[in-house]
């Protein structure tokens, strides 16, 4: 069997930003999906390279196994879809307590309006407490499975206004101030694993699980037709860049076809989203 | 009992009220409306659209929740949080859940990780100027934290706190329910059980009433026995524009077909008159929406594909 790619100009910043993100979760591995396009890219995971993942969400349906007939990814966390072939119909004290602050999940897939260069994602505001620019919907599960989970992968557009050297407010915490910085606050060392955007993969420089290292962004892969000065022009700090910095893979035709059957109506992409 | 009835006889002015993360009785939310009810303060993991449209003309001014869900696409929701005319602390979805929980098993509060390594901990977050301090306030006149780290007296390592809920009223939309008030819920539940063991009086619109025999047979199902539940309303489409697993999905083109977004003070008081105050009761308000948008609208929205059990589970003990 050939895989054939996409060539540019035939997938968007979008598109390539789903399949990143579905890229970054493993086969067999148990995973909290979050609000927005991660149901998109765990469900492109799941039909695609991770048919054994198990796929959860907070509102209580683990391990939601979708069958064929009906290609399209849940609208929301609490979609009424997210029962098929489910092992388990709970709730929240199911889902975001035992599974995930139990230790259960293994894996997260979040959005976010904001990151920093430490992880730590909001998902609050704008501007300043007092005096927000735009109000945002809160943390949700956010801060429930950033506190748990030891590898949190989150995706948003790589844009100046959401990546922030701090936060304007930090809803989940990522490795807070540094190294050291979760264990100080409480909390299991590890967290951020990956962060996909439209333009590249971040990972962290995490070489002992949170620990030692410094914790921050770094800059792992670049996707096709992207310069790592773009990358450095959008991201205000002086970003770290891997040592063994790649090129991410264009999407694979069969990613991109599979894609756009899951989003059918173009409920999480359509156009104006990002 | 009817919808006018319960509302009447167990909603009060300033009443904490527990109004879910999903199946959401939106014939109970509209009569709140109706009968004017003032100054509640909504509880859930997520507040959904039915607390932007009680927020119009004051019948929620306060919230505690993890998450505005749909809310902020409403301008006038979103000035009224900025200018205080709604005050607020925030949560999260499991927090609000496990303080809905502890308020139900009678534990004054509950412990859980969540906001630790976060900008919630910060003072500025947790007393802002229009938080819900007033609802905070101790005999001796001192404000009490929304939620507070101590080290634990087990073994010294950071925890963190959150206080029990205890709404006066929860409602809520189910599948079934029984003439006593056993309440059946499947699918998703989020924060459902905990706001129903927790509230002090709990209604519930029924898509369906059914006999004691169908609820016994199928006890895993009841997430509120008869005695806790003070009132059962038999309501088609209760949750509608809301969804109901196993009988119809979520109506999408609402907002647009009503203006129940409640973009502009216009907008929304155009909805409350036409949809809430210029409606009866719930059966009404779908009458109308059937002969506005036709029925079929409704009825594409119906479930036609069920799951049921392949190998049905069987009690037996002899």
């Amino acid at each position: 069997m050939t895989t054939e790619h996409a060539a540019p100009g035939e997938y968007t910043p979008a598109e390539m930003m789903i399949i990143a993100t579905a890229r970054q979760v493993r086969d067999g591995e148990s995973t909290i999906v979050g609000m927005g396009p991660p149901l998109l890219s765990a469900a492109l995971a799941k039909y695609h390279h991770a048919p054994n993942m198990w796929y959860c969400t907070e509102s209580g349906p683990l391990d939601y196994v979708p069958t064929s007939r009906d290609l399209s990814a849940p609208l929301g966390i609490a979609d009424h879809s997210l029962t098929e072939g489910a092992a388990l119909s709970g709730d929240m004290v199911d889902a975001l307590g035992a599974f995930v602050n139990g230790g259960w999940a293994q894996s997260a897939v979040l959005q976010a309006a904001q990151i920093d260069r430490f992880g730590n994602l909001n998902t609050m505001l704008a501007g300043t407490f007092e005096d927000p620019t735009r109000r945002l919907p809160g943390t949700g599960g956010n801060a429930d499975i950033g506190a748990s989970v030891q590898r949190v992968i989150s995706t948003m557009p790589l844009e100046t206004r959401r990546f922030r050297e701090r936060a304007d407010f930090r809803t989940t915490a990522g490795y807070i101030d540094g190294p050291g910085g979760r264990a100080e606050a409480g909390l299991a060392p590890q967290g951020p694993n990956r962060c996909a955007t439209t333009m590249c993969v971040f990972g962290f420089d995490t070489p002992d699980g949170g620990l030692t290292g410094s914790c921050e962004m770094v800059l792992d892969q670049i996707f096709p037709g992207v310069s790592l000065e773009e990358v450095q022009a959008v991201v205000p700090w002086d970003l770290k860049v891997s040592p063994d910095l790649g090129y991410m893979d264009p999407p694979r035709t069969e990613e991109l076809e599979l894609l756009r059957h899951l989003d059918d109506g173009g409920n999480h992409l359509r156009p104006g989203r990002y | 009992m009817t919808a006018r009835e319960a509302v009447e006889r167990f909603v009060s002015d300033g009443d904490t009220i527990y109004s879910g993360f999903n199946i959401i009785s939106f014939a109970l939310t509209n009569e709140i409306i109706r009968q004017g009810v003032k100054g509640l303060k909504a509880v859930a993991g997520s507040v959904t659209p039915n607390v932007t449209i009680m927020s119009i003309d004051g019948n929620v001014d306060r919230i505690e929740t993890g998450y505005l869900s749909g809310t902020l696409r409403s301008k006038p929701f979103q000035e009224m949080m900025r200018d205080g005319r709604v005050k607020w602390n925030d949560y999260t979805n499991m927090t609000i859940t496990l303080r809905l929980m502890a308020g139900g098993l009678g534990m004054p509060f509950i412990c859980a990780n969540s906001f630790l390594g976060t900008d919630y901990l910060l003072p500025e977050t947790m007393n802002h100027s229009r938080s819900l301090q007033e609802d905070r306030r101790r005999e001796d006149g001192s404000v009490a934290p929304p939620y507070a780290v101590i080290n634990s007296p087990f073994d010294g390592r950071k925890a963190l706190l959150y206080p029990a809920l205890k709404p006066d009223v929860a409602i809520v939309h189910c599948q079934r329910a029984d003439e006593e008030g056993n309440v059946q819920v499947w699918g998703p539940q989020a924060d459902t059980k905990w706001g129903l063991w927790s509230s002090k009086n709990v209604l519930v619109t029924a898509e369906e009433i059914v006999p004691r025999s169908v609820i016994s047979t199928e006890p895993h199902f009841t997430i509120a026995p008869g005695f806790k539940v003070s009132a059962v309303i038999h309501e088609p489409w209760g949750a509608h524009p809301g969804g109901l697993n196993g009988y119809y999905r979520a109506d999408r083109s609402w907002y647009e077909l009503t203006g129940a977004g409640m973009t502009t003070w216009e907008s929304a008081r155009e909805y409350l008159d036409e949809w809430v105050y210029g409606t009866e009761d719930h059966s009404e308000y779908i009458s109308r929406y059937k002969k506005r948008f036709g029925e079929e609208l409704l009825n594409s929205l119906r479930v036609k594909e069920f799951m049921g059990p392949e190998q049905p589970a069987r009690y037996g003990w002899r």
